[in-house]
């Protein structure tokens, strides 16, 4: 079956049509933990209520965008101070404001096609009495509308306005300007038709591990690209003066705003801007396709979804792996995370956010001066945070939580199995890095084993804790785990909030005060060793009894 | 020895009593149907046998077990199967399977993992994710975790609901002989002939009552041995009033 081309529909229809819709994704996305967490959609209330609109879903990321389209631009009105040609800051502006389109483009499409088409959402549209092209519309409505999609567009709109500016001003030549629409529109059509086509695999993506793999670095990469964002101006800033001569080099080979970098080349030009369309032409090629064989097509989804045939197992070979308890828990927690790779994305985001922000530590005078001091808080900072990881375990339950409250476990299982979970996925990355570190600044392996203990100890401490205080604010009856589990009052996500703000401040601050202060009241680096492994071991003794006394022995 | 009890048993929901005293017992080797309209209560006396949901008043007790108070207990007891699927749907057949079992702490051998998929008509699905199954397989893999388990107190809510006929004549004959060998069961079923078929005795509940119960051939003598569904249909408010509503639809 193909796309028929859109026929004419009641407006009306097709946005009452998008907005249930939308509120259907939003409701099963929430539920089964596979939202996405960077969507401007009302998020359900404490009594599981959706509220959908074209100006709620889009109003708070407009003001957003629009304040880092606005920063991007402002330089353009001060571009004498900046002391590099407007040209320059201008393409380098819109290549930082095109990757961010690109990559939130991305985080948009995707989550809501995968859930859409996990759901089976396009089997209660395909019951009624409606074309292919009327459900197309009614998708593309509810994607652009009530899913945040016009909101994006703020991401140009500030910096366009801006730009216009400076070339009635006549700072900027005039050519700029719609090279700059065209980058601006031909990268919204190449990341909404890869976010589409993209998201109607999540079928195979669950199933493969090759492409878990890969659309877990893509998501890290996406969360890598938030973090950049709130760095925009200074990266901006940084690229104007030292990628300048690259840029002028190959610039034009960047795919969209390519044309920018070789205006005073016509040839070279033409070769990017059809690159650009080349691009944006093979992925609506490919979302088309899948829009007609997957949505449209009536086929089943996990084979249509290019997931191919089932695992072939031979019963009477199969000898089930039956192992204790704990074990077994955080072994099923641990597959639940690695089929989820945005999930599994964003809690290794956790771990590489203290490591992107300790790393500048090591480099420079300070090293030299202040190793011990350096090292212990590096371990701490990044041992503490990234226990904080171990909400994600519990998110990653999603609906299949349910089975918990029917089985023979207590709190105190699930959540110690929860943190150990945590820690054995973090962990790894954490000590490689302390560790790693250690000794290349230092070459000191004792410093290092002594900092891989601490690491080891907050990281396992702070994964219980954390544990604990999620396990403790669960909803009293059963139900499924998601971001949205524990918005069931005010009361319960203030004590939440301020409980996490807490535990934030002490793992981080108090390794933090004694690294500070250390060096000020002469502290032995020896005795800041001490100082710092007891206040590890305690926080792995804090954990254990919080533990054992917010969880207990009651069953789910 | 295996027995389900409950013993005046009373439920609220919102000020509203769902179940309204409730005495009903399972003995050990005896297969028990529990029939009742959608919403007359069923299921919640079902979640009480594993503590899921807590009687406000009365006691339901499984081995002598409170399962109330001590709902891990009733739970490591029951094999407990709810109306609708709970399932893992990011894990495949197996890692399931695995899951649940080492919960249990049961290991079953090669040959009665294979006996019990072959039972089910599983063989094809092991190596799939839980989600890629239609609802009647993932009850069937539910089931299968409870019959490599094999416990000796089973509470089946629509223990037959989408199952095709051969794994439904399979379900059949292992609660036969599951009570044969001394288990306690309690199944509920909308589908009156298998309820016949198996059932030692039936209770009907209506409005979270027990308005009958007896062995199969005693309820059909209330209505002169008539059908049981006549003798259900009577005891459940369904009138010739409905009938005639109904009918009154097609023309």
């Amino acid at each position: 079956m193909t796309v028929h081309g859109v026929e004419g529909m009641p407006d009306s229809l097709t946005l009452r049509m998008a907005k249930n819709l939308t509120r259907e994704v939003t409701y099963r996305g929430f539920r089964g933990a596979s939202a996405s967490s960077f969507t401007p959609v009302a998020k359900p209330s404490g009594k599981g209520k959706v509220s959908v609109s074209i100006i709620k879903s889009n109003v708070l990321g407009a003001v957003f965008y629009s304040i880092v389209s606005l920063s991007a631009g402002i330089p353009l009105l001060a571009v004498s101070k900046v002391g590099v040609p407007i040209t320059d800051v201008f393409s380098i502006s819109l290549t930082v404001l095109v990757g961010f389109a690109f990559a939130l483009s991305l985080m948009q499409v995707t989550p809501f096609t995968s859930t859409f088409i996990r759901e089976g959402l396009v089997d209660l549209l395909r019951l009624l009495p409606l074309t292919d092209s009327q459900i197309l519309k009614a998708y593309l409505a509810a994607l652009t509308l009530y899913w945040g999609g016009l909101s994006l567009t703020f991401i140009f709109i500030p910096f366009f306005i801006i730009s216009i500016l400076a070339v009635v001003e006549g700072t900027l030549p005039g050519t700029y300007l719609p090279l700059g629409l065209f980058a601006a529109a031909a990268v919204f059509a190449f990341s909404y038709s890869l976010g589409i086509a993209l998201g109607s695999y999540s079928y195979a993506v669950r199933r493969r591990a090759s492409l878990r793999l890969m659309s877990t670095v893509a998501w890290l990469l996406s969360f890598m690209m938030m973090f950049i964002l709130y760095r925009a101006s200074s990266i901006m800033a940084e690229a104007a003066k030292s990628l300048e001569p690259v840029l002028r080099t190959w610039g034009a080979l960047i795919p969209f705003v390519g044309p920018l970098f070789s205006v005073a080349n016509p040839a070279l030009m033409l070769g990017s801007v059809g690159e650009s369309v080349l691009l944006a032409v093979v992925a609506y090629i490919l979302a088309r396709r899948r829009i007609s064989k997957v949505f449209l097509g009536g086929i089943e989804y996990s084979v249509a979804a290019g997931a191919g045939p089932a695992r072939r197992v031979v019963v009477s070979e199969v000898g089930l792996r039956i192992r204790g308890l704990i074990g077994a828990m955080i072994h099923k927690d641990i597959k639940l995370l690695s089929r989820e790779p945005r999930r599994l994305a964003n809690m290794l985001f956790l771990v590489l956010l203290p490591i992107i922000m300790s790393v500048p530590l090591g480099s420079g005078s300070l090293m030299t001066k202040h190793a011990t001091y350096l090292v212990f808080f590096m371990a701490s900072f990044l041992g503490a945070f990234s226990g904080l990881a171990s909400d994600h375990i519990f998110y990653a339950e999603g609906s299949g939580a349910l089975v918990l409250y029917y089985l023979p476990v207590r709190k105190y299982d699930v959540a110690l199995a929860k943190g150990l979970a945590c820690s054995l996925i973090t962990l790894p990355i954490s000590v490689a890095t302390v560790c790693g570190l250690t000794i290349y600044f230092t070459g000191d392996l004792l410093l290092a084993a002594i900092a891989t203990v601490v690491t080891v100890m907050l990281n396992l401490g702070f994964s219980l804790i954390s544990s604990a205080v999620t396990m403790s604010m669960l909803p009293g009856t059963p139900s499924e785990w998601s971001e949205y589990s524990f918005r069931t009052s005010m009361g319960t996500r203030f004590v939440r909030g301020v409980v996490k703000l807490v535990v934030v401040a002490v793992g981080v601050g108090v390794p933090l005060v004694i690294a500070l202060l250390a060096p000020l009241m002469d502290v032995s680096p020896a005795m800041t060793e001490l100082l710092l492994v007891a206040y590890a071991a305690t926080s792995l003794l804090a954990g254990l009894v919080l533990l054992r006394v917010a969880a207990g022995s009651k069953p789910l | 020895m295996p027995d389900v009890e409950y013993v005046n048993v009373w439920k609220y929901y919102g000020g509203k009593p769902v179940v309204k005293g409730v005495n009903l017992r399972v003995k050990e080797g005896e297969v028990r149907v529990l029939l009742g309209p959608n919403g007359s209560g069923k299921s919640t006396l079902f979640k009480m046998s594993v503590g899921i949901v807590k009687p406000e008043q009365g006691e339901v007790r499984v081995n002598g077990v409170n399962a109330t108070k001590d709902p891990i207990t009733a739970r490591k007891v029951v094999g407990y199967m709810p109306e609708d699927p709970l399932v893992y749907e990011s894990l495949e057949v197996t890692e399931y399977l695995e899951f649940i079992l080492s919960v249990y702490g049961v290991r079953p051998s090669r040959e009665r993992f294979a006996a019990v998929i072959k039972a089910l008509g599983l063989e094809e699905h092991v190596g799939k994710l839980i989600g890629e199954l239609s609802h009647g397989n993932k009850r069937k893999v539910m089931l299968a975790t409870i019959m490599l388990r094999d416990p000796q107190v089973l509470v089946l809510d629509e223990a037959f609901s989408g199952l095709d006929v051969g794994s439904a004549r399979a379900v059949k004959t292992w609660l036969r002989s599951k009570a044969e060998s001394g288990a306690a069961v309690l199944v509920s079923t909308h589908i009156l002939p298998i309820a016949e078929a198996i059932a030692d005795n039936v209770t009907i509940i209506y409005e979270g009552k027990v308005v009958a119960e007896g062995t199969p051939k005693e309820l059909r003598s209330l209505e002169g041995g008539k059908e049981l569904e006549d003798v259900y249909l009577k005891l459940t408010g369904y009138s010739s009033e409905v009938e005639e509503l109904v009918k009154a639809l097609t023309t």
